[in-house]
């Protein structure tokens, strides 16, 4: 009986030294600071005007071959907007500089090749902004063929105020995205302010705003997030990234890109 | 009767093995304890893998890293992507970058470390000259170093590059942010703990074991050893994402028999062979998605599953200068089968993956000294009757087992 309860002894005693000891998997995180502004020299280089602009919500879905195809198209297009459209502010920024609006309205007397060079640069604006807009409009057509939701722009609507971003204030007016179903009219957004974060080199702008619906203002009709990059160019500024609408506990993933032009 | 109380050693570690196999002490011997005699020890044994390497699926030896590693490509980085729009998206995206989709995109990187150590415990009692009855139990404890990186290809390195020269400086951040913490994203998103046992001390399962000396000649010996193995010791849920399986989970059973052939007093050949069956039972399990990885959020909570079968052969030479003492040198060799994972809630091939891996082979050399004071104390000059055996083994092939050394000493007293 006693090498019994040896026995049971050591069992317990076993069983008390079970232990263990758990380690957490390293989680690398790059910081965001926030910041009240934007370097100066970024915010005093260009308009405060947005010039282009790209907005829209993708499907819920890209279940077709089709949908497939056409969110490659998008993208694809998407990322040549930016370059085109500094190729079209260098040509205007030259065409400017060589003074080509009073050459080609003879107040101004100029040297024949400048004045050809005025011509083909009038002719290169042309085509660069056709190119430009028919590459919006290919995306638009696209993003409606595949059931997502596009957003008219100040672009669509005539002797519509430019939108802005205002680096002072820190707030951003969009004077147009989308348009109410009964008169067309643009849907506005303004006075939306907008927090700064730098991570590593780079800067995000982000903001939310409760989205309007067609009919009017609409408390019940979700919000917008956008989440931008910001990135400085030589004739331009671009910002871009997410614009996603929040409704009824759910997300619906967009996009959104606009371009200011450097002073 | 010669020389089986003198001889008599336990195998503590010898049958003590979590399911998978694994380098430990092994010593055959063909004795059996007299009627009444009581036997009390411990085994001590010291297992490192420190050397990084591993047997791998075709019975290469490979380091840790290059096992538990493994290359991604685009397509790979979709298949992961649970929801089916952001997979979608992610697809049309690598296109439009002008990837395609089995273009390398990285790979992932898993330092494995593991040191194991055991202390098993013997109680027995000889229930007649021929018969003995032992109870076994290990308290293993496991030290696991982990680290897991994504290392990018050049391809998604580019992509990176060019979203950030485009500004989508978050989506190029995500990438890098998702891909050096894939593993933690992936735990968390499938719903794992993010944290990994890093050093654990458990039983392992409880042994008991019926010895019968079935031949007993002058210079031939057979032993029979059936063990009934409980399962014991801490067990893993299926939110642990490293499966250190430690536990049978079920009750088996392992037969085992031993010849010993003696020509003279100092020449011993042994030879065993065992086969351990294992048992189907029914458990929650996580089913994999596909072979890029175990890590899955989809759940059967009534998966049968069945741990392949074990079986091996030692072979072993004695040789005895004096009565107390004992050198030997042997070779053992093992396998087991697959495991076997069936369940009804997912397509059967995924239940499949699970198997992937789980055959092994493992084949070991070990050499050592054995020395008792049994016949010394018999002779009143010693203290105690005790049995002191030191072993040193290395694995010298495998397949699917972590090569090893193993430093044992065990250590056995008897009583009456």
């Amino acid at each position: 009986m006693m090498k019994i309860g040896l026995l049971i002894s050591i069992f317990i005693l076993l069983a008390c030294s079970q232990k263990i000891t758990y380690q957490e998997i390293p989680l690398n995180l790059q910081e965001d600071i926030i910041v009240k502004r934007i370097p100066q020299n970024v915010s005093t280089r260009y308009q405060s005007e947005m010039d282009i602009m790209v907005a829209f919500l993708w499907p819920k879905s890209l279940n077709t071959e089709d949908s497939k195809n056409r969110a490659v198209n998008i993208l694809s297009l998407a990322r040549s907007l930016k370059d085109d459209n500094e190729l079209l502010l260098s040509t205007n920024k030259k065409f400017d500089s060589l003074r080509c609006t009073e050459v080609m309205t003879g107040e101004i007397t100029v040297e024949i090749e400048i004045e050809d060079q005025c011509y083909e640069m009038e002719e290169l604006k042309n085509e660069l902004t056709f190119k430009l807009y028919q590459k919006v409009y290919k995306i638009k057509e696209d993003v409606i063929a595949i059931k997502g939701i596009w957003f008219d722009n100040h672009r669509d609507f005539d002797a519509l105020p430019l939108p802005t971003v205002n680096f002072n204030a820190n707030i951003i007016n969009f004077t147009a995205i989308g348009s109410y179903k009964e008169d067309g009219k643009p849907i506005e957004y303004f006075n939306i302010p907008f927090e700064l974060k730098r991570t590593k080199d780079f800067y995000t702008l982000y903001f939310d705003m409760t989205r309007k619906n067609e009919n009017g203002l609409n408390d019940n009709y979700g919000y917008f997030t956008g989440k931008v990059n910001i990135l400085p160019l030589k004739n331009s500024i671009v910002y871009q990234g997410e614009f996603n609408w929040h409704y009824n506990g759910d997300t619906q993933e967009g996009v959104i890109y606009w371009q200011n032009i450097a002073n | 009767m010669r020389h089986s109380y003198l001889y008599f050693i336990i195998l503590a570690s010898s049958i003590v093995q979590a399911t998978p196999l694994a380098g430990r002490f092994t010593f055959l011997n063909s004795a059996s304890m007299p009627k009444d005699v009581w036997v009390f020890g411990s085994n001590i044994s010291q297992n490192s893998v420190t050397s990084g390497k591993i047997y791998n699926d075709q019975g290469k030896l490979v380091s840790n890293q290059n096992y538990f590693s493994r290359d991604i490509t685009f397509k790979g980085l979709i298949e992961e992507i649970e929801d089916s729009f952001e997979k979608d998206l992610a697809a049309a995206a690598f296109k439009a970058y002008g990837k395609d989709e089995n273009e390398l995109a990285g790979s992932v990187i898993n330092d494995v470390d593991v040191k194991a150590s055991a202390n098993t415990f013997v109680f027995g009692r000889g229930l007649s000259d021929r018969a003995d009855f032992l109870v076994i139990f290990p308290l293993v404890t496991i030290n696991t170093k982990f680290n897991s990186r994504f290392e990018l290809s050049p391809a998604l390195k580019g992509l990176v590059s060019e979203l950030r020269a485009e500004g989508q400086f978050s989506r190029a951040e995500e990438i890098l942010t998702k891909e050096s913490n894939a593993l933690h994203e992936k735990l968390k998103d499938a719903g794992y703990e993010t944290r990994y046992p890093s050093e654990i001390t458990t039983l392992a399962n409880i042994y008991l074991n019926y010895r019968y000396q079935a031949v007993r000649k002058t210079k031939l010996f057979m032993v029979l050893d059936s063990f009934f193995v409980i399962p014991a010791g801490e067990t893993f849920d299926d939110n642990e994402f490293l499966d250190l399986r430690i536990n049978e989970e079920q009750y088996s059973f392992k037969q085992a028999v031993t010849l010993g052939y003696s020509p003279n007093k100092s020449f011993e050949t042994l030879m065993g062979a065992y086969y351990h069956k294992r048992f189907p039972f029914y458990k929650e399990k996580r089913i994999p998605i596909n072979a890029n990885g175990m890590i899955s959020s989809d759940l059967d909570n009534n998966v049968r599953v069945q741990y392949g079968d074990s079986y091996g052969a030692t072979l072993q030479l004695n040789y005895l200068p004096s009565s107390n003492l004992k050198l030997y040198v042997g070779q053992t060799l093992e396998y087991r089968n697959s495991d076997s994972y069936q369940g009804n809630d997912y397509a059967s091939y995924r239940y499949d993956l699970l198997e992937d891996q789980t055959e092994q082979r493992l084949g070991e050399a070990f050499v050592g000294v054995q020395f008792n004071t049994i016949s010394l104390f018999l002779k009143k000059k010693f203290l105690l009757p005790l049995d002191l055996n030191l072993q040193y083994n290395r694995t010298n092939l495998g397949k699917n087992t972590l090569f090893s050394e193993t430093i044992a000493l065990n250590l056995l007293g008897f009583y009456k």
